[in-house]
């Protein structure tokens, strides 16, 4: 278990910025999750943590202990790759002590060590295998030993279970929080899929471009996105995303109208909006968008064309399409779509994210 | 056969009756020569097992296989440690740098055997070539590399290793392009050095081509003729160097073919030769297939 403190860490390769003014601040056990699209920066802050790849300015702690120039194998640190990076010439268990027998410990204590490992993951019918002659999963298993038994201070997984199928994916994932919950140790784990990030993560860490877009508990950025990209981000499917004019602006209210180029407006609660913008990105779930029965037209209704629906029994999405070219994503839980071309979808103002056209989230002032 | 398969048999038959001219038929009338005594102007004389044990029991054949071991004792681990040093080398550096250098070490490769050994005998040369000058430079007396029976086959050895080690270079070269680099990441997290990652990760994971370049060098080894013959200046009556000192037996087998016009113990000579070598490659591929199954 060990905290870390990244500060104003920047990675340049040549002109080319990857990572700029990175602050974590990450405590002991917890379990993070650094998520973004591909060619985010995720993987390159992963192996910088891990030593794989230098900074080029900023400063890494381990429990306070600077850690720039340390070396890889002196970090406290164990990593899991994607590709699980297993020797295929050695068998599991010489795979798992091989740290060990680089730090010339004995083969009794090897063997113990790698027997413990093995028994926290049920790999020991498997040590003797070669990763050739073992499945995705056990492999990965195998990978999780080889980081177990370093008994590092702190667990880096790199896309871990991207390479198995959606199935073990899910079981991998509830073996990944059970191994966290009794090892207590601190984890950071990179993925581009938010819905593992979702169920794994004590914390999340939203990259784009470099930048840390957001760092918090998953619910916290699910609820209240810090920009139109987490708000993009993070929830499937994607938030819908309408444009507005800004009508009426008052202490308590604005009024938005023309919204997803309809004739529709709305006034909403909104304390403090700044009167000099003059347009918004609206931005509501799917599911605080509700089908609105076809015959009972609602003043928060808009009405739209049907492109496609999505029936998954529990569940029916209506994707369907605004005059202002917008794509609006319906949930409807216990109303079946009876089909049709249009629909009225009923949106409720209470739930809307505003976004300024640079895509910053615009917030409602506190109450003093 | 079905009349279906005969365009099938037709398309193959150019080939195989190219083969069965040009190697079926000389390794037949080869085996029936090697039973026989014949010098090309008369008709040959069936002499059963002679040409076979007049060749184990001559003293020529004794000395070429004694030089062919320790030829090969020394030139194929030394040359492929040599190739397997100079494709770490060029594959630690990338882009024009890993060109420059993959294309200076394959150069000795692409050059004709002659003039290989024409450069060769001038860097050996007593009194102008290099490497007695520069032995001047520290005060060491001259040495007459391809005359003296002492260092005659070190001298045969150098040149084969700067002839065979781009070759094997490039293709250990090709091996470690397909190491993926996130095992020696592992191994780096799992704390091994530098020379452990190359004693851990970057050997084992050369094996199959470590052992190709190995069984191909054996075999290459085993047929030692053209330098050797080219740096001692031979002739199909005058070859192997001083003292023999550098007489292999391909040599051997040529001399008895084309200076002494025994061409059945040429022929038998060239079957002992290649039941050698099919015994050599028999038991690489045996020791491999173990290590494969382990």
């Amino acid at each position: 278990m060990a905290r870390l403190d990244i500060t104003n860490l920047a990675k340049s390769f040549g002109p080319m910025s990857v990572l700029s003014d990175v602050n974590l601040h990450i405590d002991s056990g917890e379990f993070v999750v650094f998520v973004g699209p591909s060619g985010c920066g995720k993987s390159t802050l992963l192996r910088i943590i891990s030593g794989l790849e230098t900074m080029t300015s900023g400063q890494l702690r381990i429990d306070g202990a600077i850690m720039n120039d340390v070396d890889p194998a002196q970090r406290g640190t164990a990593m899991v790759f994607q590709s699980y990076a297993l020797y295929p010439h050695m068998t599991a268990a010489e795979n798992m002590g091989f740290s060990l027998k680089m730090a010339r410990q004995t083969k009794p204590t090897i063997r113990e060590k790698v027997a413990k490992a093995a028994s926290i993951l049920r790999l020991d019918a498997l040590l003797e295998r070669r990763p050739s002659q073992l499945s995705g999963g056990q492999k990965q298993r195998v990978a999780i030993g080889r980081a177990i038994v370093r008994q590092p201070k702190v667990f880096l997984f790199d896309e871990p279970l991207s390479n198995l199928d959606a199935e073990l994916r899910v079981r991998m994932r509830a073996e990944l929080i059970d191994l966290h919950r009794r090892l207590g140790a601190t984890m950071i784990y990179v993925t581009h899929d938010q819905v593992e990030a979702m169920t794994l993560a004590d914390k999340m860490v939203v990259m784009n471009g470099g930048i840390v877009q957001q760092f918090g508990r998953p619910l916290d950025l699910y609820d209240d996105p810090d920009n139109r990209f987490v708000a993009g981000f993070i929830g499937s499917p994607k938030m819908n995303f309408l444009k507005a004019r800004v009508g009426d602006v008052r202490p308590e209210r604005v009024t938005l109208s023309d919204i997803a180029g309809t004739s529709t407006a709305l006034e909403l609660p909104f304390r403090g909006f700044d009167p000099a913008v003059s347009s918004v990105e609206i931005g509501i779930r799917p599911e605080h968008v509700r089908l609105a029965p076809t015959d009972e037209a609602g003043p928060n209704d808009i009405s739209a064309d049907v492109a496609f629906v999505e029936e998954l029994g529990d569940v029916t999405y209506i994707h369907a399409d605004m005059p202002g070219g917008e794509r609006l994503i319906v949930r409807s839980d216990g109303m079946r779509y009876s089909g049709g071309k249009t629909c009225r979808a009923r949106l409720d103002p209470g739930r809307f994210l505003l976004f300024d056209p640079s895509g910053h989230r615009i917030r409602s002032a506190h109450a003093h | 056969m079905p009349t279906r398969h005969l365009p099938h048999y037709l398309m193959v038959l150019p080939f195989m009756l190219l083969f069965a001219v040009f190697f079926l038929y000389p390794i037949a009338s080869g085996f029936f020569y090697s039973f026989h005594d014949w010098n090309a102007a008369s008709d040959p004389r069936f002499v059963g097992l002679a040409n076979y044990t007049r060749i184990l029991g001559s003293r020529d054949f004794e000395r070429a296989m004694w030089n062919l071991a320790t030829y090969i004792v020394i030139t194929v681990p030394l040359g492929i440690l040599t190739a397997l040093g100079l494709a770490l080398l060029v594959d630690s550096f990338t882009g024009f740098w890993s060109n420059v250098f993959r294309s200076v070490f394959f150069l000795p490769v692409v050059l004709p055997a002659f003039l290989a050994a024409t450069i060769w005998r001038w860097m050996y040369a007593p009194s102008f070539g290099l490497i007695n000058m520069v032995l001047g430079w520290f005060g060491i007396p001259s040495v007459n590399f391809l005359n003296d029976t002492g260092t005659m086959l070190y001298a045969l050895i150098a040149v084969d290793i700067w002839v065979s080690a781009g070759f094997n270079m490039v293709i250990l070269l090709a091996g470690l392009k397909n190491i993926p680099t996130d095992l020696y990441e592992a191994a780096r997290l799992d704390g091994a050095s530098r020379f452990q990652q190359i004693r851990y990760v970057t050997i084992p994971m050369l094996a199959p081509v470590l052992f190709f370049v190995t069984t191909y060098g054996f075999i290459s080894a085993l047929q030692v003729f053209d330098v050797p013959w080219l740096l001692t200046g031979s002739s199909f009556t005058q070859y192997g160097g001083r003292q023999n000192a550098l007489l292999f037996p391909v040599m051997d087998m040529m001399g008895r073919a084309f200076g002494a016009v025994r061409f059945g113990q040429a022929a038998a000579y060239g079957f002992i030769l290649t039941a050698i070598i099919v015994a050599f490659t028999a038991v690489m591929f045996a020791l491999r297939g173990k290590e494969a199954q382990r």
